[in-house]
């Protein structure tokens, strides 16, 4: 600092207190430079003073003063890994506010969820931002990958950074995945269980390893512990360190990489290259399109907190009672669906681990220098093979998929789901008209409309499996009854010959509040 | 227009965005919360009636309208009115219903329902050995407490009557457990059994409503068959009690059987 040639002295009274100030708060940057900045001109001192700001500050010293043109271009990057940070860094703010309400226990965890929602001011949509952000880091996360492998920026001095960020993407799915646990409803509890029991598959250590990650044979106090501790200590500090080491390479040692057409340039005309590796400066505009971005990105999440996104909350975790539709976490379906094909074992473990095995292997299963897709077809290819495996499995993940259930149930549950609205749910409790109505007796006209609709639709799913065979000689009613003040309970009472010549009964009752019809956001009616 | 000034404009429009969606949404704050705790306290009034109808419905009702001895109504006006004030409860009816659910009654509330000894009402909170988590017994406490309205009258429910569904099947059902579940040793039925050592039963539907007054025939059966010796028909010898071993749809069943004895 000392030898820094004194720009200040050319200022006399409040300007020079201004420029003091100015180069105090902005690491160096003057009044002048400022002013230079704002209005786009070229540095208004020597040296440099936009590129001593990157020796002074800690924030800006870990950016690189200029970046090559070419490395900027959109659709090289796509942003992902800038936008992979960003979520990272929302998590981390959404996360410390969680953290002031959450209490992981078994018995208070539930409850400081809804206390977070409904005496929290804005906790709801802080809530909402946290999973959305966590899910769209997954996909940025994967697709910057994605990006990373199809512009075969792996090769050479990137070996080591490649692996980083394999085991960052490993990291990012494990923050995901524990997080999943912690509000401890259905979802969550459910979700968890079968994702932890695919670490039971491992040959040898299975069992052990499902234990230490349950803390018990089924997740309890000792599991959601176990979960929170990863998902608040232990997973993030990893990430820091390796996000340290992985952000250090590209800043440090080998940057963003360029695309292959230039840094291959064959045949390229020089003022064509000469344009693409043209230096851009990180100040000011770079660090505009940064700050733009984030702007734009909040903006988004905030949009869809406040209209559009409730993160999901079922009812309270009931380890008693396995939801009919149980499934792992939308970025772990393509391993439940692994587990669907056959044996735990090779499909489970054997190809998760050779998937992963395979993208650490990336940069040695291909490590020739030449970057060009039409150089490395072997590779593209089966990593595009990968993708559409993923895709696949995903699909084959879902219960829609090979999982065949009984007509009545899949009946009722269309009507009255065990979670979200279903068709009773979604009308108005008005229309819930207290009344016994059967199948083939009772006129859908006859009744209120929407109740009309529903009960219309009950009687076509039930004729659908009866013309199937699958529910012969058929009897359905549904009956609603008055039970308490705004609380009605609802039948659905399926009878058909089984094929034992025995009438077979399915039941299902369940209680609608006003509230949590679709009237639940007009004022309570006075009793 | 130079790049500068387009993220110039942009920064200040999106942050006004922000700023102003942000405003907009601290003014919706106060009933946004009100609205997720409404949800909150209907999720628990639903989650109150099924776990009412699992566990508590045998003994105080299917609608908290109480059975016989067993247990007391729920739904009436002096449940909220002056049940507190027998017994010098303390605190709020919340509390004294959630209390009562977790830790269950050694002795009655009322002399009505008099504790001898015998556990009137057991625990049903996990922490006292019982089956129901925390969260269940405050949900049945925000469900018993919703009586409140019909109980003092200011809110009337629409009855429905219900076509007799089934009574055939359950009446055979229960006809087939008479006589296999031991009733058949003791009891006689016209043209089905013969036992001396307990009352006859030929005409049961038509005599047990006016053995006691004030019982219905089907709340008498029902009473008789979990607390045996609440009433004793003159000249036999007390019960040696069977409810004990069936299950509530077979009890559903034998009370279906036996109200066809008319």
């Amino acid at each position: 600092m000392s030898n820094a040639p004194d720009h200040s002295a050319k200022y006399t009274g409040w300007l020079a207190v201004a420029d003091r100030v100015a180069r105090a708060l902005f690491a160096g940057l003057g009044v002048a430079e400022l002013a230079a900045i704002w209005r786009g001109d070229p540095p208004a001192e020597r040296p440099n003073p936009r590129y001593r700001v990157h020796v002074q500050s800690l924030l800006f010293h870990i950016r690189p003063r200029t970046y090559p043109a070419a490395s900027l271009r959109f659709t090289h990057t796509f942003r992902l890994g800038f936008l992979t940070v960003l979520f990272f860094i929302i998590e981390v703010v959404t996360g410390m506010m969680l953290m002031v309400y959450y209490v992981p226990s078994p018995d208070a965890a539930y409850e400081s969820i809804w206390r977070i929602m409904s005496a929290v001011p804005f906790g709801e949509y802080v809530r909402d931002i946290h999973r959305l952000a966590a899910e769209a880091m997954v996909v940025t996360c994967a697709l910057h990958m994605v990006r990373v492998f199809w512009t075969g920026s792996y090769k050479q001095q990137r070996v080591f950074t490649w692996i980083t960020g394999v085991l960052l993407l490993i990291l990012t799915l494990g923050l995901a995945f524990s997080g999943y646990l912690l509000p401890w409803d259905q979802l969550a509890y459910w979700a968890v269980t079968i994702g932890t029991s695919i670490a039971g598959a491992v040959p040898a250590i299975g069992p052990q390893l499902t234990i230490l990650l349950r803390g018990a044979p089924d997740i309890g106090l000792d599991g959601l512990l176990r979960f929170y501790l990863l998902h608040i200590l232990l997973l993030p500090t990893l990430v820091l360190i390796l996000l340290s080491v992985h952000y250090y390479r590209v800043a440090r040692i080998h940057g963003i990489s360029l695309p292959a057409w230039v840094e291959e340039r064959r045949g390229l005309p020089r003022q064509v290259y000469e344009q693409a590796m043209r230096k851009i400066d990180f100040l000011p505009g770079l660090l505009a399109h940064e700050v733009i971005w984030t702007l734009v990105v909040l903006l988004i999440l905030l949009v869809a907190a406040v209209f559009w996104y409730d993160a999901p909350l079922e009812h309270h975790a009931n380890p008693l009672r396995t939801p009919l539709e149980s499934q792992a976490p939308w970025f772990f379906l393509w391993v439940q669906g692994l587990l669907k094909l056959g044996d735990k074992v090779v499909w489970g473990v054997l190809v998760t681990s050779s998937i992963l095995a395979f993208l650490f292997g990336v940069p040695y299963l291909d490590p020739g220098p030449r970057r060009m897709i039409r150089s490395r077809l072997a590779i593209v290819a089966v990593g595009a093979l990968l993708i559409v495996a993923i895709f696949v499995l995903t699909y084959i993940g879902t219960p829609r998929y090979g999982l065949p259930w009984q007509p009545a149930v899949h009946i009722g549950q269309e009507l009255l789901p065990e979670e979200g609205k279903g068709l009773l749910r979604a009308m108005p409790f008005e229309q819930l008209q207290v009344g016994y109505y059967e199948v083939g007796v009772t006129e859908a006209a006859a009744l209120p409309p929407e109740l009309g609709r529903a009960f219309a639709e009950y009687a076509r799913l039930v004729r659908e499996a009866e013309a199937q065979g699958q529910l012969p000689a058929v009897r359905a009613s549904m009956t609603i009854q008055d039970h308490q003040v705004n609380l009605r309970r609802v039948t659905l009472r399926i009878q058909w010959l089984g094929e034992d010549g025995q009438r077979n009964t399915y039941e299902q009752v369940a209680y609608i509040h006003r509230d949590r019809s679709a009237q639940a956001e007009s004022p309570l009616e006075t009793r | 227009m130079k790049r500068g000034n387009l993220y110039l404009i942009l920064a200040i429009g999106v942050t006004l965005a922000i700023g102003g969606l942000l405003s907009w949404a601290a003014a919706q704050q106060e009933a946004r919360l009100a609205y997720w705790e409404r949800i909150y306290q209907a999720q628990a009034i639903e989650n109150g009636a099924k776990l009412f109808e699992a566990n508590c419905r045998a003994c105080h009702g299917v609608r908290g309208e109480g059975v016989g001895e067993l247990g007391p109504a729920l739904n009436d006006a002096s449940f909220f009115t002056t049940r507190l004030k027998e017994i010098a409860w303390p605190a709020t009816l919340a509390d004294y219903v959630e209390s009562t659910i977790a830790q269950g009654r050694v002795t009655a509330t009322r002399p009505l329902y008099a504790g001898d000894g015998r556990v009137v009402m057991a625990a049903w909170a996990q922490e006292y050995g019982g089956p129901l988590r925390p969260d269940e017994i405050s949900d049945l406490a925000a469900f018993v407490l919703n009586w409140e309205a019909t109980a003092l009258g200011e809110a009337q429910l629409q009855e429905l009557a219900l076509p007799d569904l089934d009574r055939e099947g359950n009446v055979s059902a229960g006809k087939d457990l008479f006589l296999s579940a031991g009733c058949a040793k003791c009891h006689t039925v016209a043209g089905l059994s013969e036992g001396a050592t307990a009352p006859e039963l030929t005409h049961i539907a038509t005599v047990a409503g006016t053995r006691r007054p004030g019982y219905t025939a089907e709340d008498y059966l029902r009473e008789s068959f979990l607390i045996p010796n609440a009433y004793v028909v003159e000249g036999y010898a007390p019960n040696q009690g069977c409810g004990g071993v069936l299950s509530e749809s077979q009890l559903d069943d034998l009370i279906a059987f036996l109200m066809s004895l008319k």
